[in-house]
């Protein structure tokens, strides 16, 4: 019976076990560029990324500027006609325009700019802290195990709507508050309600790789903790860490457009050279009332959104399939 | 193996997820589109539909010159209640949707149009306005003022009854303005009363002293003699108090189950016992108000069995309620006129009416910087109120400069500070800021409920800044606590927009209530003695033309010192299901056509 | 065991203590007070119901009761140290031990928290129980069929699913569920309050919205995890063994595949059972949910401490039931 085990430690094999390493990570990208799947979807979130940073350059109008009179309002999407010469579709305006004449292609290139960031900063703080706190958890013995959970315990109960709510009006107009409109006060809070779900994930993954075998062989030949820990424990419980990473990006997309629908979101800015002006969340809000004047208001973000979840999705299995040891 | 190869197979399956993806997120979409006539065929007589029904704002200009009167679309004449109500059916129930539930549904208390909504209906008070908006009986069947019309003596009818038959007698009218004045209880209508004698006092005694309050309720200037007479005693001549005893302050509810229930008496509909046409039969927090008819009304029981008014903030679901029949009447809102204009059902059940309301944009005069005439004027001048109406409100305003509606007796004809950008950079390169640049942080405040408003205020801040080069930050905030800033000069917004619907056609109750020193107004830090002093005058005045020409100065004081800038009048959008009848639109409107004067004819044919 | 589950329970007091002192403290940083969401006070009107109520009290501790105790030639201990406990947190507490979640502010003293409590939340519980219920019922089969089939059109559909589950936001899905049934189903959008009373199909749109998250989550962890555990060594044994394959699934698999998604399942049933704002109000649910955020923006105190309170409790009691739960599932691991 054939041990699939990541590395078979043996005194004195310290050379040859870098040389391995490096040879895994290649290994490991290697099947990661097998799956095509993931590979695409990969460079599509980099032609996103790239997107958001070239926005200004790429977008047709300024996504702030309300040009009533020649776009007018709830101008359909440009393969759409329509009766009213105000309303036919224009492939100067290639998605239509929202209900103050703004062109809404535009705004769904700026909007990739705050809801990547809002989804990758806060997916990296929320995997960084959560990450952490459940593998001591698990792996640190009852003690530490119990004070942590009761930790994390306090920070779960919190109802974070309450939090959210209390947290923006008392710091909403200050300086914290006011950094890239509330974009940073929206990182930190959404950080700090959702690590503990991954946590607790990630404690109970190590607790049950904790007991199997190898990790017993591991430490019969004298591996130290915190070896056991990078080398042997945290390569097996990344499956779910990964599946919950790719779904904390869409996920705190979404909590911006809720958040927004109930009035705790990212501030609007009619600055014409904002940086941040408006974000696929605050977009979908917009579009969810007038949908039936302009389906494509809700349709542009929608359609994106959904795809970068994919995307994200893709590219998570992608990599807990690359990563995995185990697989032949 | 791994896990998301994809087979090779046929090419239809490689793709499949994808069509799959694409009709999941559309096919709810093409669902609802494709139930509703045709969205985006546009064929030659949908054109012409669109274009009369997108006109919405000439219908309302033809109807604003005259009087407040029934409007354009299908109103039907008010009929007789038709003989063949069935009092045992109880299935011609009138059902009008609210977007907003009541916040509190008591007479000396409410000041908001969703809660006077309700108490319009469940009590009566001693005159009402008919669909003229002039002032006839109700429960009082005659009055009379004293010579120089200090004094108003009101006679009620023989044999009033509650809904549940006890007796309506005089005294019951005067508990409700002592109550009114009452320091406890505070009303945000309470000033409306303080020409009765004795009631401003009242209002400023220290409810703790129980001496002075005792002594302030005894001097009320209001006696009931017998259980038929009302005599009030007026500071003042005021020739239009008759009018004022037709609002809510007056209705006449119960003194002992007030004190019964206690703080909340007015969430049980069995202490909310009234005179008026229907009676309160449900209340549901948040979901639902039902009233049943009243059928001790002295005019006779209403051609309807019951009311009710159903509750649901969500714009999108309550046209589908009313497309599914679930509800009779709705007010769209602005984002949804498009789709129902190229509807071809609702465009036909779309009733419109001017309404005699004002919007206008507040400042608070007490900060920086609109403390300074200039800026507010260089803001007025930036304000393109044409384009606000027709485009980023989808026709449902007309733009105004002045105060009073037109149509409303004292309304005044102005174009001072209309749109223009120059006089606009001129006005603020005149201010003591010299221009956009010196100008301290502009915040301009709304109530983000609704998440249509938003892209609203944008627009405005993004006039502000193209005209003006003014960046104007932008904050929401929820309703209540927006509510309660607007109370103190400490705490009210810089710039935030207000309405104000008028309660009776005369200029006292726009002018005089608002913007005096004492008015609702006054915590904007407008006081102008110039002002007080004329409204005073003519508020007392008796003679009809001077008295007007005294309110008309004043209106244009008003306008050049510009405390506010006026936006526009609302026009209502009532979308009405065919089977609704019997009423007949006038300017006060709010909550639903025919509120003011069809409570007794509207029916359905259920 | 026994010692384990009664030591949680008793972790819960210092845990709940904790949540409160951090929610009081925090409702008392936004501005306002609980008279205000309606209209203006007077002053004196404002002063009186303070006192009433007791928010004129210190907010922490009550040096001033104590001192003047004290003063009055007070030696009981017990009696000073009341006195200086004399404060709205202690006060509270004292309260809650005796059962008494103070009075809900929004009805003026007239209802208390546990009483509206008592009246909303059975129908928030049950819209979050049929909500994860059919998520789960839903849910774990797609992600067993997923892995089973790898790569097949149905592993691709419930990967759409999973999507869709997360990628709209609720209220965008409520609002196009609600017009979309109505439209053409005819099932109507907006329900009658005793339509909510017992367990009516009105529960069912509103917790298919609800539970359609989570249900993603679900799928996608059952996959996941049963992907994983189908490459562990006992079952590669069993495969080479040569048992059927059904067999293999349910018996080895399930088991240790369920762990994620229990670690999942209890928070978010407890989330859901408490309400969720948006979709009771777009279904016009009257549950806790709602009540939670108009209590917030009413500044209701004692409503917004009963509620987090109640809240937290369910959440740690649910974090117990499935720390408890693994050493059912995976007998190897020892949490006692």
């Amino acid at each position: 019976m054939a041990k699939t085990v990541a590395v078979p430690l043996q005194p004195g094999a310290a050379l040859t076990h870098r040389r391995q390493v490096r040879s895994l990570r290649r290994a490991a990208w290697q099947r990661f560029r097998r799956n095509r799947l993931a590979l695409l979807s990969l460079i599509y979130i980099g032609v996103l990324v790239a997107v958001a940073l070239s926005a200004p350059l790429l977008a047709p109008h300024n996504p702030v500027q309300s040009d009533i009179r020649a776009a007018g309002a709830f101008r359909q999407a440009a393969w759409i006609d329509d009766a009213n010469p105000q309303r036919a579709g224009s492939w100067t305006y290639p998605l239509g325009s929202d209900s103050i004449g703004r062109d809404v292609f535009s705004r769904l290139l700026f909007g990739t700019r705050v809801s990547l960031l809002v989804g990758l900063i806060t997916a990296l703080c929320t995997l960084s802290i959560g990450v952490s706190v459940g593998l001591a958890a698990g792996y640190g013995g009852k003690r530490t195990d119990n004070t942590l959970m009761r930790f994390t315990d306090v920070v779960y109960a919190f109802p974070g709507l309450l939090f959210f709510i209390v947290i923006q009006i008392a710091f909403r107009d200050s300086w914290a508050g006011n950094l890239l409109n509330g974009l940073v006060l929206l990182f930190v809070t959404l950080s700090i309600v959702s690590w503990t779900n991954v946590a607790r994930l990630v404690r109970g993954e190590v607790l049950s790789v904790k007991e199997r075998e190898f990790i017993e062989s591991a430490r019969a030949s004298g591996a130290g903790d915190r070896r056991i820990i990078f080398r042997h424990i945290f390569p097996n419980v990344l499956g779910p860490i990964i599946v919950s990473g790719a779904y904390i990006i869409p996920g705190a997309i979404a909590a911006e457009a809720t958040l927004s629908y109930l009035g705790i979101g990212v501030r609007p800015s009619v600055a014409l050279d904002a940086p941040f002006p408006t974000s696929w969340g605050s977009m979908i809000l917009d579009g969810s009332k007038s949908w039936e004047s302009q389906p494509w208001m809700l349709l542009g973000p929608s359609i994106v959104f959904a795809s970068v979840t994919l995307a994200f999705t893709f590219v998570g299995d992608g990599l807990r399939d690359a990563i995995d040891p185990r697989q032949q | 193996m791994t896990s998301l190869t994809i087979e090779k197979g046929p090419t239809m399956r490689r793709y499949l997820w994808i069509i799959t993806l694409v009709l999941v997120l559309v096919m709810p979409l093409l669902a609802a589109c494709g139930g509703d006539d045709s969205d985006d065929e546009p064929e030659e007589a949908d054109a012409t539909e669109q274009v009369d029904a997108a006109t919405p704002t000439g219908n309302a200009q033809a109807a604003t010159t005259p009087a407040p009167q029934t409007a354009a679309e299908p109103t039907a004449e008010p009929t007789e209640a038709d003989d063949d109500t069935d009092t045992s059916s109880g299935d011609n129930v009138l059902r009008v949707h609210q977007r907003f539930y009541p916040s509190i549904i008591d007479p000396q208390q409410s000041g908001f149009t969703e809660d006077i909504a309700i108490l319009l209906l469940n009590y009566e008070g001693l005159t009402r306005l008919d669909e003229n908006l002039e002032t006839v009986p109700a429960a009082a069947e005659s009055w009379e003022y004293n010579a120089d019309a200090t004094q108003i003596t009101f006679t009620l009818r023989d044999g009033l009854t509650y809904s549940d038959g006890s007796a309506l007698v005089a005294e019951r009218f005067r508990y409700a303005v002592e109550r009114t004045c009452d320091p406890n209880v505070a009303g945000v209508y309470q000033s409306i009363l303080f020409v009765v004698a004795g009631c401003a006092e009242l209002a400023e005694t220290d409810p703790t002293d129980q001496a002075a309050y005792d002594a302030a309720i005894a001097a009320l200037g209001v006696q009931a003699p017998d259980d038929s007479t009302l005599v009030v005693e007026l500071v003042q001549p005021a020739p239009y108090f008759h009018t004022v005893a037709s609002l809510w302050v007056f209705f006449p509810a119960k003194q002992e189950l007030i004190e019964e229930g206690g703080d909340t008496w007015w969430q049980q509909p069995e202490l909310q016992i009234g005179n008026g046409p229907f009676q309160l039969e449900r209340v549901e927090q948040d979901q639902l108000v039902t009233l049943h008819a009243n059928e001790s009304y002295w005019e006779g029981r209403p051609a309807l069995d019951g009311f009710e008014y159903i509750y649901q903030p969500d714009s999108t679901v309550a046209l589908e309620a009313y497309r599914a029949g679930q509800i009779d009447i709705y007010r769209p809102d602005p984002s949804q006129f498009d789709a129902v204009e190229s509807d071809d059902t609702l465009s036909e059940e779309l009733v419109s009416f001017p309404n005699a309301a004002t919007n206008y944009l507040s400042f608070n005069l007490t900060v920086e910087p609109f403390d300074d005439p200039k800026v507010r004027e260089a803001f007025a001048y930036a304000f393109d109120r044409e384009t606000f109406c027709t485009e980023i409100r989808s026709g449902d305003c007309s733009p105004t400069l002045s105060l009073i509606p037109e149509g409303v007796p004292g309304a005044i004809e102005s174009d001072a500070f209309a749109f223009d950008p120059d006089a606009a950079t001129q006005a603020l390169a005149d201010s003591t800021y010299g221009g956009p640049d010196d100008l301290p942080e502009i915040t301009l405040t709304y109530v983000n409920d609704d998440p249509a408003e938003q892209p609203r205020v944008e627009w405005i801040a993004g006039q502000f800044r193209d005209v003006l080069g003014v960046e104007v930050t932008l904050e929401g905030m929820e309703s209540t606590a927006w509510v309660e800033t607007l109370y103190d000069p400490a705490t009210r917004p810089q710039m935030t927009t207000l309405g104000w619907i008028g309660d009776y056609p005369d200029p006292q109750n726009w002018l005089s209530t608002l913007f005096t020193c004492e008015g609702v107004e006054s915590s904007s830090g407008y006081c102008n003695e110039e002002f007080d002093a004329l409204t005073d005058q003519a508020d007392s005045e008796l003679d009809e033309a001077t008295r007007m020409d005294l309110y008309a100065q004043a209106a244009e004081l008003l306008i050049s010192e510009q405390p506010v800038i006026f936006l526009n009048n609302s026009l209502s959008f009532f979308l009405v299901k065919p089977e609704v009848s019997g009423y007949a639109t006038t300017a006060g409107d709010i909550e639903w056509p025919g509120q003011r004067a069809s409570m007794l004819t509207i029916t359905t044919d259920r | 065991m026994a010692g384990y589950v009664v030591r949680r329970v008793l972790w819960i007091i210092p845990v709940l203590l904790t949540v409160a002192v951090i929610t009081f403290f925090l409702m008392y940083r936004a501005p306002g007070g609980p008279w205000s969401d309606r209209r203006r006070l007077p002053e004196a009107t404002e002063a009186a119901l303070n006192a009433k109520f007791g928010l004129d009290k210190p907010l922490w501790f009550n040096g001033r009761a104590a001192s003047d105790a004290q003063a009055r030639g007070e030696n009981n201990l017990l009696r000073v140290g009341r006195a200086y406990l004399d404060s709205q947190f202690f006060n509270y507490l004292f309260g809650v031990a005796r059962g008494d979640f103070g009075p809900s502010y929004q009805s003026r003293g007239t209802e208390s928290v546990q009483s509206v409590l008592r009246r909303e939340f059975p129908t928030s519980a049950k819209l979050g129980l049929v909500a994860i219920t059919l998520a789960l019922l839903i849910g774990i089969p797609l992600g067993i069929v997923g892995a089973l089939r790898q790569g097949s059109f149905f592993d691709h559909l419930t990967l759409i699913l999973a999507t869709t589950g997360v990628a709209i936001p609720s209220f965008v899905v409520a609002v196009l569920a609600i017009v979309f049934f109505s439209s053409q189903l005819g099932i109507t959008p907006i329900r009658r309050p005793e339509e909510w009373d017992g367990l009516s199909t009105a529960y069912l749109l509103p917790a298919i919205v609800l539970g359609l998250g989570p249900m993603a989550l679900i799928a996608r962890l059952t996959r996941s995890a049963m992907v994983d555990v189908g490459h562990q060594e006992y079952i590669r044994t069993a495969r080479a063994k040569g048992l059927a394959e059904g067999i293999v699934a349910r018996r080895h698999m399930l088991r240790n595949a369920l762990l994620p998604i229990v670690t999942v399942v209890g928070p978010i049933a407890a989330e859901l059972v408490t309400g969720s704002i948006i979709v009771e109000s777009i279904f016009n649910v009257p549950g806790m949910g709602r009540e939670f955020v108009t209590s917030i923006s009413a500044r209701d105190y004692s409503m917004i401490m009963g509620t987090t309170l109640f809240y937290a409790f369910l959440v740690v009691l649910a974090n117990l039931l499935v720390d408890v739960s693994y050493s059912f599932l995976d007998p190897r691991i020892r949490v006692a």
